[in-house]
């Protein structure tokens, strides 16, 4: 034991390296320790309160919840709900942060005020002020009702980020298509898509794993005729065993593994940094 | 988009990208007029049709210099006040091809605004008016519809609702504070130390802001529970630890936490890449230590994105829901939770809105600095 005494570590290793491990582990502990207990708890069978680990592994968790015919509705609602906000949205900001990135009209800034204003209100009063108007148009727990909701969340994301990427295209771009005789639908479809795609597919991406793990606005306005993954999640850590939540928690976290790995074999590493941001 | 945020912000916020090309292109089309060139008249986008590119062009040889250089610049970047000017010399020459130019121009002008309006009208009919709606339902009386405060005083006057507020405000002016602290000295110390701890910690930084807020409360509920790994670590030593973090602040603060930390970091590591090396070597060739450094040079120069994520961090929790939802007690709750149970359990949504107003006050305290300064760098 004498030469694990901490004094020895320190002179051995010198100061910095001690000091970097230290950071790294407190890091590592308080950031990733729970979730590498919930990645451990989706094997276990019994987990009973002196021990440490389970003391019985096992898949048991894994066929409950999968065993559940309501399950497999609620994941096909949540990446139902996510496909179509996604692409309501995309039709609808595109347009919207092409004409902002790139011609001047007046209100402009009014219009970008308007938009981030959403983001100033808290989200949870909006959203109780949007259920009101839903239940005087009947939209409550329907899904139009909450893919509104889902579509709102993804406004600001959706025209800030195309916006940027439409910037950053070389105006002469454009400017030597039409001087070939291209139209201006042409240059925009050949021409200024493919070159701001990786951003339009950073804002989509994100817009579709927010609208996965979309709880609380799912929560006031569809629940509980509209249920989704996330909102499920809620029933599973309050009212199930540890186990079940863990299991549940594997299952919403896969569609997000799955769209990032897609997205960094498309369009490389450093396209996720972007959007992080927002 | 890699080059974080700063970069990302003055790009996406300021046009003058777009400014100087404009310049660029007068300054070229200048040239080019000067030395009588006819394809001058090409570089217009507009023309189809060969006669009317006929007429132009004579039209920019006849004129002087001055108006041709507007209306070529102008229909490139689709502006129409000096183009207007083009299309009324051209109706003295030929008013069919006029007329045609002018549902043009008019197509170009209107373009801005039919581009937008459908989200436009998203966030009327959707954000502004529940908005407004709300603000007015606020000051009324749920039975005879007249005009009332008592939807505000009850939430100022009722006990249990004024220590709704001092919770939340604690909560959310600790996490603000220790995400702050915590966040920028890690982002300092990546930034500055060089090692496999920073490179590994940068790419791990990111993680949390991608696992689903539910994933990770329910993990660190795991953790932080009385029947939790922490208690049964210390019985693994004998002791019996209760946290006793559930149903209190501390826990949601924690929660809170794990969240901002690394979105502060990430926010600051790109702040602190765009300051220049240069600036610090100076401060310590002249003598300063490295707390003055901090002080003088590092701190200002990242001022405003510190600005930008305390008010992030203010406004995400004063409205915080799932945390405070499942980490949470009964009393007090954060105002989130009073705001849910107003309209779900007590449907009542004279209280309703009046609360959500008053949370909208709270957080447009520290939105309008971040409004202000995002408006500042678009312009």
């Amino acid at each position: 034991m004498k030469h694990l005494s901490p004094r020895r570590i320190f002179y051995t290793f010198g100061k910095k390296y001690v000091i970097d491990s230290l950071i790294f582990i407190v890091f590592f502990l308080f950031f990733f320790g729970p979730l590498l207990n919930t990645a451990m708890l989706i094997f276990a069978e019994r987990y009973q309160a002196p021990h440490l680990l389970p003391t019985r592994f096992g898949l048991q968790w894994w066929c409950y919840i999968l065993g559940q015919p309501e399950l497999l509705q609620v994941m096909l609602n949540s990446l139902l709900i996510a496909l179509i906000a996604t692409s309501i949205s995309l039709v609808i900001c595109l347009p919207a942060a092409y004409a902002v990135a790139r011609l001047q009209f007046k209100g402009k800034s009014f219009f970008l005020f308007s938009f981030l204003l959403t983001n100033a209100f808290p989200k949870i009063g909006l959203y109780t002020a949007i259920g009101i108007l839903f239940y005087r148009f009947h939209l409550m727990g329907t899904l139009t009702g909450v893919v509104i909701i889902h579509v709102l969340n993804m406004l600001l994301f959706m025209i800030w980020i195309p916006s940027g990427a439409f910037q950053k295209i070389r105006i002469q771009q454009e400017e030597a298509a039409r001087d070939v005789g291209a139209g201006p639908l042409r240059t925009f479809l050949s021409i200024t898509m493919p070159i701001a795609l990786p951003g339009i597919a950073v804002a989509a991406m994100f817009s579709f794993l927010g609208s996965l793990e979309e709880a609380q606005g799912t929560l006031l306005v569809g629940f509980p005729e509209v249920k989704t993954m996330a909102t499920s999640m809620y029933g599973m850590i309050l009212d199930y065993p540890p186990m079940a939540g863990a299991v549940f928690s594997v299952l919403l976290l896969i569609p997000t593994v799955i769209i990032l790995l897609v997205c960094r074999k498309l369009f490389g590493k450093g396209i996720l940094s972007g959007g992080i941001m927002m | 988009m890699n080059d974080g945020l700063n970069d990302d912000l003055n790009d996406q916020l300021n046009g003058s990208l777009a400014d100087n090309l404009k310049a660029e292109l007068e300054k070229n089309l200048r040239h080019e007029c000067d030395s009588v060139n006819s394809n001058t008249a090409a570089a217009e986008p507009e023309v189809t049709n060969d006669r009317t590119s006929t007429t132009t062009t004579t039209l920019t040889l006849d004129a002087t210099t001055e108006p041709a250089i507007g209306s070529t610049t102008n229909a490139v970047s689709a502006t129409a006040n000096a183009g207007s000017h083009a299309s009324h010399t051209a109706s003295h020459a030929r008013p069919i091809s006029a007329r045609r130019r002018l549902v043009k121009l008019w197509g170009q002008r209107c373009l801005p605004y039919l581009l937008t309006l459908p989200a436009f009208l998203l966030v009327m009919g959707f954000i502004v008016y529940p908005i407004g709606n709300t603000f007015l339902r606020s000051f009324r009386d749920g039975k005879t519809q007249r005009f009332t405060w008592d939807n505000y005083r009850y939430f100022f006057i009722d006990p249990l609702q004024r220590d709704n507020f001092a919770f939340t405000l604690r909560i959310v002016v600790a996490t603000v504070a220790l995400a702050m602290v915590l966040g920028y000295g890690l982002a300092l110390y990546l930034h500055f130390s060089p090692s496999w701890v920073s490179r590994w910690l940068r790419s791990l930084t990111v993680v949390p802001r991608f696992v689903p807020g539910l994933v990770a409360t329910y993990s660190l509920i795991m953790v932080i529970r009385d029947a939790g790994v922490l208690n049964r670590l210390s019985r693994l030593w004998g002791g019996n630890f209760k946290p006793g973090l559930m149903y209190h602040e501390s826990g949601i603060i924690l929660m809170n936490l794990w969240y901002n930390i690394p979105f502060v970091t990430l926010i600051m590591l790109a702040s602190l890449s765009a300051l220049k090396p240069a600036s610090i070597e100076a401060a310590t060739d002249i003598g300063a230590g490295k707390l003055l450094i901090l002080a003088k040079v590092v701190l200002p120069n990242t001022f405003k994105e510190i600005l930008i994520a305390t008010t992030f961090i203010f406004m995400g929790n004063v409205g915080s829901f799932t945390t405070p939802f499942l980490i949470g007690g009964n009393h007090p709750k954060m105002l989130g939770i009073a705001l849910f149970d107003q309209f779900n359990n007590y449907v009542n949504y004279e209280r309703t809105a009046a609360l959500s107003v008053i949370m909208f006050l709270i957080c447009s305290l520290s939105a309008s600095f971040y409004i202000v300064n995002n408006l500042r760098q678009r312009q």
